[in-house]
């Protein structure tokens, strides 16, 4: 199987490249902000949260603006990730029925694309962290080592979403209405300390849950990564990584058949 | 004597068959299949132009697929000398928004060529499809035939070891067709193993040196062009009244 996969990304990384720009100029062709889409969507979607708990609620005090920030980026990611998934390989059916791909390739690109946005809206992100004052450390540089923890875990599971939506099309439904219930079970728009004692506890067996405090810890708060619970979380990943990776090698030729 | 470049050992091909309740299929144990090749069992000479002939539904399609490895088979071993043969159609990867260039791109790179090839040929793949300007152009300003002739360009000035053709001369206007037809003779003399599937007996009668004939799934009859398609006419014709 590794041997398979050393080969196959020797053979398919100019693809994967192209594939993934492709996608995504075709995701902003024929829009008349383009590119600038993906500065705007973060702040829109940021400012829709802020408007309704910040404004209409007057919950969240003081410095909810960038604590709202740092939340919803990395969540909107992960979020995304998901349900592009779960058509990464159903989708792709006229080209599965043609030519032969590694399945791998179609999640990498969604991966791709969706991280690439990811790194713009952080950018837009760190800005705005820094024009409202708050106060940055080299511990921020941790990010891109949460980063890539982060990506661990999504791409295990992007690859079990997009073997399921296969066989099962309702699980991109599912999924829209999975990844909002993760937005409130995540500490996205409330903060821990406002969490019963009881319910705190549960709310880190959401892998999500340590990553927003890691994100907040080192960009808020001038703090370290909870490197604990996210070297679980690491080996969690790795574990499910290898089951996907089992999954998608076992049904490669199979799924010309059904789509 | 020509050497064997593609072997089928009593190919066996089935597919989970549909059903309307997938809960249902879910759960049974029986799982019902469809056997859509039944022991199908030839080889390909290098060098040779094979004929796959039969009618809708007979198999065809599943075995392109099985030829070109997308699937493989239930029972029975495909053997392929060298890299896999690969289906001559058409533009299935096309982005409709990226322009004709970075069509060729994309679609060369899914039939498994790099990069610095398709660097190489550029410009023979655009001087073959004849788009001119309409090649700086996003794809979805094209019509059909233009598509096809991009997509068949990038295909053939790629020189496919092996050549798989499926139906595709219907493509285009007829002096592009030609055009395609001469590409494919032109290979056809620089000795290049080319299988043509089809359910017309035309141009398998002027290329084809054998035809395999398959029927529901079995293999009918393997033979000389000639004797083969006779047979073939000859059961469509008692079919057809």
């Amino acid at each position: 199987m590794f041997k398979k996969l050393i080969n196959d990304w020797r053979n398919n990384k100019d693809l994967l490249y192209h594939l993934t720009v492709s996608e995504l100029k075709s995701n902003t062709a024929r829009t008349y902000l383009g590119t600038l889409w993906w500065i705007v969507d973060p702040i829109l979607y940021m400012a829709i949260y802020y408007f309704l708990v910040g404004v209409i609620l007057g919950k969240g005090g003081d410095d909810y603006a960038v604590y709202l920030f740092t939340g919803l980026i990395p969540l909107k990611w992960a979020t995304a990730c998901m349900v592009d998934a779960t058509t990464a390989i159903s989708s792709k059916a006229r080209i599965l029925q043609q030519v032969y791909v590694p399945k791998l390739t179609f999640i990498l690109v969604r991966l791709g694309v969706n991280t690439f946005k990811f790194l713009v809206s952080s950018f837009i992100m760190v800005l705005f962290l820094y024009f409202s004052g708050v106060d940055l450390t080299v511990n921020a540089l941790n990010f891109f080592i949460l980063i890539g923890l982060n990506l661990l875990l999504l791409l295990p599971i992007m690859i079990i979403m997009a073997h399921i939506g296969v066989y099962m099309k309702d699980i991109k439904n599912m999924m829209q209405y999975i990844s909002r219930t993760l937005l409130y079970l995540s500490p996205v728009l409330f903060r821990m300390e406002d969490v019963p004692d009881r319910l705190r506890e549960l709310l880190y067996l959401n892998p999500f849950t340590n990553f927003l405090v890691s994100y907040r810890n080192i960009f808020l708060y001038k703090g370290q990564p909870l490197w604990d619970n996210l070297f679980i979380i690491l080996a969690f990943s790795l574990v499910l990584l290898f089951i996907g990776l089992r999954i998608l090698n076992k049904y490669d030729k199979q799924y010309a058949k059904v789509i | 004597m020509k050497k064997d470049i593609i072997e089928l050992n009593n190919i066996w091909v089935s597919y989970p068959e549909h059903s309307d309740n997938p809960i249902k299929q879910l759960i049974s144990k029986d799982k019902k299949q469809f056997w859509a090749l039944k022991g199908l069992d030839f080889t390909v000479k290098k060098g040779e132009v094979l004929g796959i002939i039969g009618r809708n539904g007979s198999g065809k399609s599943t075995l392109l697929k099985l030829m070109s490895g997308l699937i493989e088979p239930d029972k029975g071993d495909y053997h392929v000398e060298g890299k896999r043969p690969m289906l001559l159609s058409l533009g299935a990867g096309f982005q409709p928004e990226l322009s004709g260039i970075e069509n060729i791109y994309l679609n060369a790179l899914l039939l498994g060529n790099r990069k610095k090839k398709i660097d190489d040929n550029l410009e023979s793949i655009i001087e073959f499809s004849e788009l001119d300007d309409f090649i700086y152009k996003p794809v979805r300003t094209y019509s059909s035939g233009m598509k096809a002739r991009l997509a068949f360009s990038t295909a053939i000035m790629l020189d496919p070891e092996i050549l798989l053709i499926d139906e595709v001369l219907g493509v285009g206007d007829s002096a592009f067709q030609k055009k395609c037809k001469d590409a494919i003779l032109e290979k056809i003399q620089q000795e290049r193993t080319v299988i043509l599937v089809t359910h017309s007996s035309g141009l398998v009668k002027q290329i084809c040196d054998r035809v395999v004939w398959i029927h529901r799934g079995e293999q009918k009859a393997v033979g000389e062009t000639k004797e083969i398609v006779d047979q073939y006419d000859e059961f469509m014709k008692a079919k057809r009244k």
